[in-house]
């Protein structure tokens, strides 16, 4: 496909609203976009090197650094794998723990993407509001783990802090909170016409197309399609703990903000059933500080899709090659899929709809398919865009 | 003795404890390693990845492990706050036989099942939320394993009498690492409990959940490898044949299939580990408390109260009725058993030292460490004199008095020698346990002090210097000296002990008098 | 428009963010802070230096000289060196107002006292 007569638009890759750069180059027909071409990479940190000079428990750390808000998903990936290699596994007690903080940590996402949604639209009060609420959640996270991001609760072979029985009534009863707030946005989501208008048949992703371009996670799930790994390929306590797979027929942005605001709640329940059933006991098993030559693979649900990790040990103290697949490498190639055939000014919030946790608006590169002429816009100039449309509905 | 330390302290671990023999397999060091790097495994310490990797200099496994003279003095210190002290026995507040109410708990120990139901009393009334102890392994019942108890009835498995060693102090560090228990009651053999006080003394940080130790007596474990060529090769027995060993003068092995074989102590005393030919610790003298069989007694054990929180709980237990107790004084004989057995073995460790430093065999450094004073300690002990330390109101007894009254009279005070004195206070010899072990039990009520007195004194004067006293008794090999006047030989001003110079040794400053018990 | 009513109930409340700096909201006990060292209780092995994810402590000497110096600009607060300290020597604190205008400020030292 030539990009013989194009407008270029270009995108900068400092975006506020989201959360690290990303390069879109888009070929547009007047205001419709006929083809996405994205280019990622901007933030590549050498992480994966990074594991191979560190030690076991010092990559622990650097595990939960590789994202700021799916923190828990990775250390959890991480400790599963090493734990698979060493053949231990984790006791009950911290099994549950670990159950309890990720789902916390979803609870977390999901609110603050909530939030940047709406502000992607415009909606700023509702942005507020989300966020005036979340701060529940991290004041819990703080409560159990001594920091509102970046838990480190996970430790090879266990847990490495209780939850003792004086926070419990303090997480209930800000569950309780939670509960009673989500509820009633998802009433203000459903019924305000702005959101319904700029959401609702809005990057589209049917469900056959979902499946062969390997969405996943909310993405997925909002296209009727019920994959989740909590269920398939049960870790932690999740094979213990009863919880529903939230889907959505919609296909679109607005089934995604459903499908989010439906898993908080499933997460609010499985946290209650979690703190009623655990049990007690060892809270981590020790193990040797070398591990044997061998392989490991391990998923988790993170609160953006399926996380993947893979470690290869050679004997030492050291990985010798460790590969990190993050879920929204996946859910680019339905991105691209899903932003074709819609209007430029639609692109913040269909881009947000796959909670980008890689991806933010880098200099997006509009070209224009009639007069191959590039324009490259800049933040503002291109928010400008973005309100206007706003304005007009 | 190695006068410099390795930087990293397997090195010297395995070059003087592992490498000739005197492993006891406790698992202390497996507990302490920062680093995870030693594991209790198949019979062995395996050292399953360099320590090195991680730290270039460590102390911790050498100075914690219970056979290196590391911290021995410190160790002292969690007991010797006690008001009395005595020879074999220790530092100590009360001595005294109990047994437990409960029949079924006495018919499941040795003895007076003592330990089992002060544990019990301590987990139900929460002084404790878990126990260390042992119990027997299924398969092969003579061999026994740790046992971690966290509710009373677990306890109702555990064994006070064993034979070979479990690795406890490995379990220690297991319940506070993996079930992070808090209150943790210790149960182990003297080396055992030597090796739990030293970590106490290193101040190493799972230490924080321990809350008692109880001691037991030991002779000595076997190891497991020659005990059972023994048994094959002299009396046929295979091992899966054992059901129990029992100790009762004699070694008797019950065979499951009912037969009863006796093993006398010299015979089987070759297969003993070798570091137990070599402990001079018969009661376990660091514990809080220490229980041992009251022999001839078969259902009353002795225990021996040493410090304040060993006080406090045999007292609840007292109080609410699990235990009962008797005075010790009321079975003279069966204090004269127990020191015996203590004195007896100290004997064979002195004899088994010397005969290896002959043939230039290596010993465990914690045997010699007493033997061979540091020199900021030698030069401490020349300062002082033997006024500063001795004990002034001695107890002595007169020439007409019969040993079996001597007996009663040592079962009251605890002191194993008693200076005779005539009607005008004049030395005329000295009577020690020793004395008393020679005569037959049925002839104590005739013979008299004088007839077995030793006239032969080994005295010093009230300004000589503490080391040459010290020098005196390792040359005597006694473990008292006589203090008289420079001018007039014969009168009596005071008596040092052995034990004084080594409490002397751990509290240079303090100056004691002290009083007699 | 639902959140009308929300946001008009919300113009007679309090603000929901606290005036930082005039304003303070203490951290719950067990929040990671800085970790400081009890020097009479290190030996002086370098675990922590040795498991610190970051760097962010250095000993110089080895021993009962050791002196640990503690990079807080380098630090994660993660806690791991508290954790791998065989004699509980560190502690973590609750305070997490770091930020200063000078380099030096941001590097502890801690030696024993003789």
């Amino acid at each position: 496909m030539s990009y013989g007569s194009t407008i270029k638009v270009p995108f900068g890759p400092q975006h506020p609203a989201l959360k690290e750069p990303e390069h879109f180059l888009f070929k547009i027909d007047g205001d419709i976009i006929v083809n996405v071409k994205p280019r990622i990479g901007y933030n590549h940190r050498g992480i994966e090197k990074a594991f191979e000079r560190r030690t076991y428990i010092q990559n622990i750390y650097l595990a939960e650094r590789i994202c700021g808000i799916c923190s828990d998903a990775h250390t959890t990936c991480y400790v599963q794998a090493i734990e698979d290699l060493l053949g231990v596994e984790a006791p009950p007690r911290a099994r549950y723990i670990r159950v309890i903080v990720a789902e916390l940590e979803r609870i977390h996402s999901h609110s603050l993407w909530l939030g940047i949604a709406a502000h992607e639209i415009g909606f700023d009060t509702l942005f507020m509001h989300l966020w005036r609420d979340r701060e529940a959640v991290m004041d819990i996270l703080e409560l159990i783990s001594g920091n509102r991001v970046h838990y480190a609760m996970n430790t090879i072979g266990g847990v490495r802090r209780d939850i003792v029985s004086e926070t419990i009534p303090k997480v209930i009863g800000s569950l309780d909170f939670l509960e009673k707030r989500t509820k009633y946005y998802m009433k203000v989501l459903r019924s305000e016409p702005t959101v319904l208008k700029r959401t609702v048949d809005i990057g589209v992703l049917k469900p056959e197309d979902a499946v062969e371009l390997c969405a996943v996670g909310p993405t997925l799930r909002a296209s009727g399609v019920k994959n989740d790994v909590r269920r398939d390929d049960p870790y932690a306590a999740y094979d213990e703990i009863p919880f529903n797979i939230v889907t959505d027929d919609g296909c679109d942005v607005f089934s995604r903000i459903l499908v989010r605001c439906g898993e908080i709640l499933e997460s609010i329940n499985m946290i209650r059933y979690a703190l009623d059933h655990m049990p007690s006991g060892m809270l981590r098993v020790r193990v040797p500080m070398v591990v044997k030559p061998g392989e490991a693979v391990s998923r988790v649900e993170a609160p953006r899709g399926e996380l993947i990790h893979y470690v290869k040990s050679n004997g030492s103290t050291r990985p010798e090659r460790y590969k990190v697949r993050s879920p929204t490498l996946a859910n680019i190639p339905a991105l691209c899929k899903m932003l074709i055939g819609q209007h430029v000014a639609d692109i913040p919030i269909i881009l947000a709809g796959i909670d980008p946790c890689f991806a933010c608006m880098d200099r997006l590169v509009f070209v224009d398919v009639k007069t191959n002429k590039k324009k490259a816009l800049d933040f503002e100039s291109f928010r400008k865009i973005v309100r206007k449309r706003h304005e007009l509905l | 003795m190695k006068a410099s330390r390795d930087l990293i302290a397997y090195n010297d671990l395995r070059r003087i404890i592992i490498d000739p023999g005197f492993c006891n397999l406790c698992g202390a060091c497996e507990s302490a390693c920062p680093v995870h790097a030693l594991k209790i495994e198949n019979g062995r310490l395996n050292y399953t990845h360099d320590c090195t990797d991680f730290m270039e200099f460590c102390p911790i496994c050498y100075d914690i492990c219970p056979f290196t003279e590391a911290l021995l003095l410190e160790t002292l210190g969690f007991v010797a706050n006690a008001p009395n002290r005595a020879e074999s026995i220790g530092y100590y507040r009360k001595i005294l036989l109990a047994q437990a109410v409960d029949e079924k708990l006495r018919d499941l120990s040795h003895s007076g099942g003592v330990v089992t139901a002060l544990l019990m009393h301590a987990i139900k009334t929460g002084f404790i939320d878990s126990a260390i102890t042992s119990e027997r392994e299924k398969e092969t019942p003579i061999m026994v394993r740790p046992l971690l108890s966290l509710v009373p009835d677990d306890l109702l498995s555990a064994v006070d009498c064993e034979y070979f060693s479990s690795s406890v102090a490995m379990a220690f560090g297991r319940a506070v690492h993996e079930y992070g228990k808090a209150k943790i009651a210790f149960v182990g053999t003297p080396c055992q409990v030597r090796a739990i006080r030293k970590l106490e003394a290193w101040e190493h940080k799972i230490m924080n959940s321990l809350r008692i130790v109880i001691g037991l007596t030991c002779l000595w474990s076997f190891s497991f490898p020659k005990l059972t060529q023994f048994l094959k090769e002299s009396y046929g027995i295979e091992v899966s044949d054992i059901l129990r060993i029992d100790m009762d003068g004699k070694y008797k092995v019950s065979l499951k299939n009912g037969k009863l074989i006796a093993v006398s102590i010299p015979e089987i005393r070759d297969h003993t580990l070798s570091v137990c030919r070599m402990c001079e610790d018969f009661t376990s003298e660091l514990a809080d408390i220490s229980v041992g069989g009251a022999h001839p007694l078969r259902d009353w054990s002795l225990v021996i109260i040493r410090t304040e929180i060993g006080e406090e709980i045999f007292e609840e237990a007292v109080k609410a009725g699990v235990i009962r107790t008797r005075k010790i004084e009321e079975k003279p004989n069966v204090y004269a058993h127990f020191v015996r057995m203590g004195l007896l073995k100290r004997k064979y460790a002195i004899e088994e030292i010397e005969r290896r430093k002959k043939r230039g065999e290596p010993v465990p450094p914690v045997s010699i460490r007493l033997l061979e004073l540091l020199p900021r300690e030698i030069s401490l002990l020349s300062s002082l004199k033997a006024e500063h330390i001795m004990t002034k109101n001695v107890m002595t007894v007169t020439p007409e008095t019969t040993l079996e009254e001597l007996l009663t009279i040592m079962t009251r005070h605890h002191h194993m020698g008693y200076p005779v004195v005539d009607d005008e206070g004049k030395i005329l010899g000295i009577v020690t346990f020793e004395d008393i072990s020679k005569v037959p039990a049925s002839r104590r009520g005739e013979v008299l002090v004088k007839e077995v007195a030793r006239k032969k004194l080994v005295t010093a004067y009230p300004d000589s210097s503490v080391m040459e006293i010290y020098e005196k008794m390792s040359q005597y090999k006694i473990g008292r000296i006589l203090i008289v006047d420079r001018k007039d030989h014969r009168k009596l001003l005071g008596i040092i002990t052995k034990t004084d110079i080594v409490h002397m040794l751990r509290w240079p400053m303090k100056k004691f008098d002290k009083t007699p018990t | 428009m639902a959140i009308i009513v929300e946001a008009i109930k919300h113009l007679f409340k309090r603000p929901a963010t606290l005036r930082y700096p005039f304003e303070k909201e203490a951290p719950p006990k067990g929040f990671r802070g800085r970790p400081i060292w009890d020097m009479h209780r290190c030996v002086g092995c370098g675990l922590c230096s040795r498991m610190c994810p970051s760097g962010a402590i250095e000993m110089i000497g080895r021993g009962h000289e050791a002196r640990i110096k503690h990079y807080v600009d380098r630090c994660l607060f993660c806690g791991q060196c508290s954790e791998s300290c065989p004699r509980n020597a560190i502690r973590l604190m609750n305070d997490f107002e770091h930020a200063s205008y000078s380099r030096d400020s941001m590097i502890y030292e801690y030696k024993r006292e003789s």
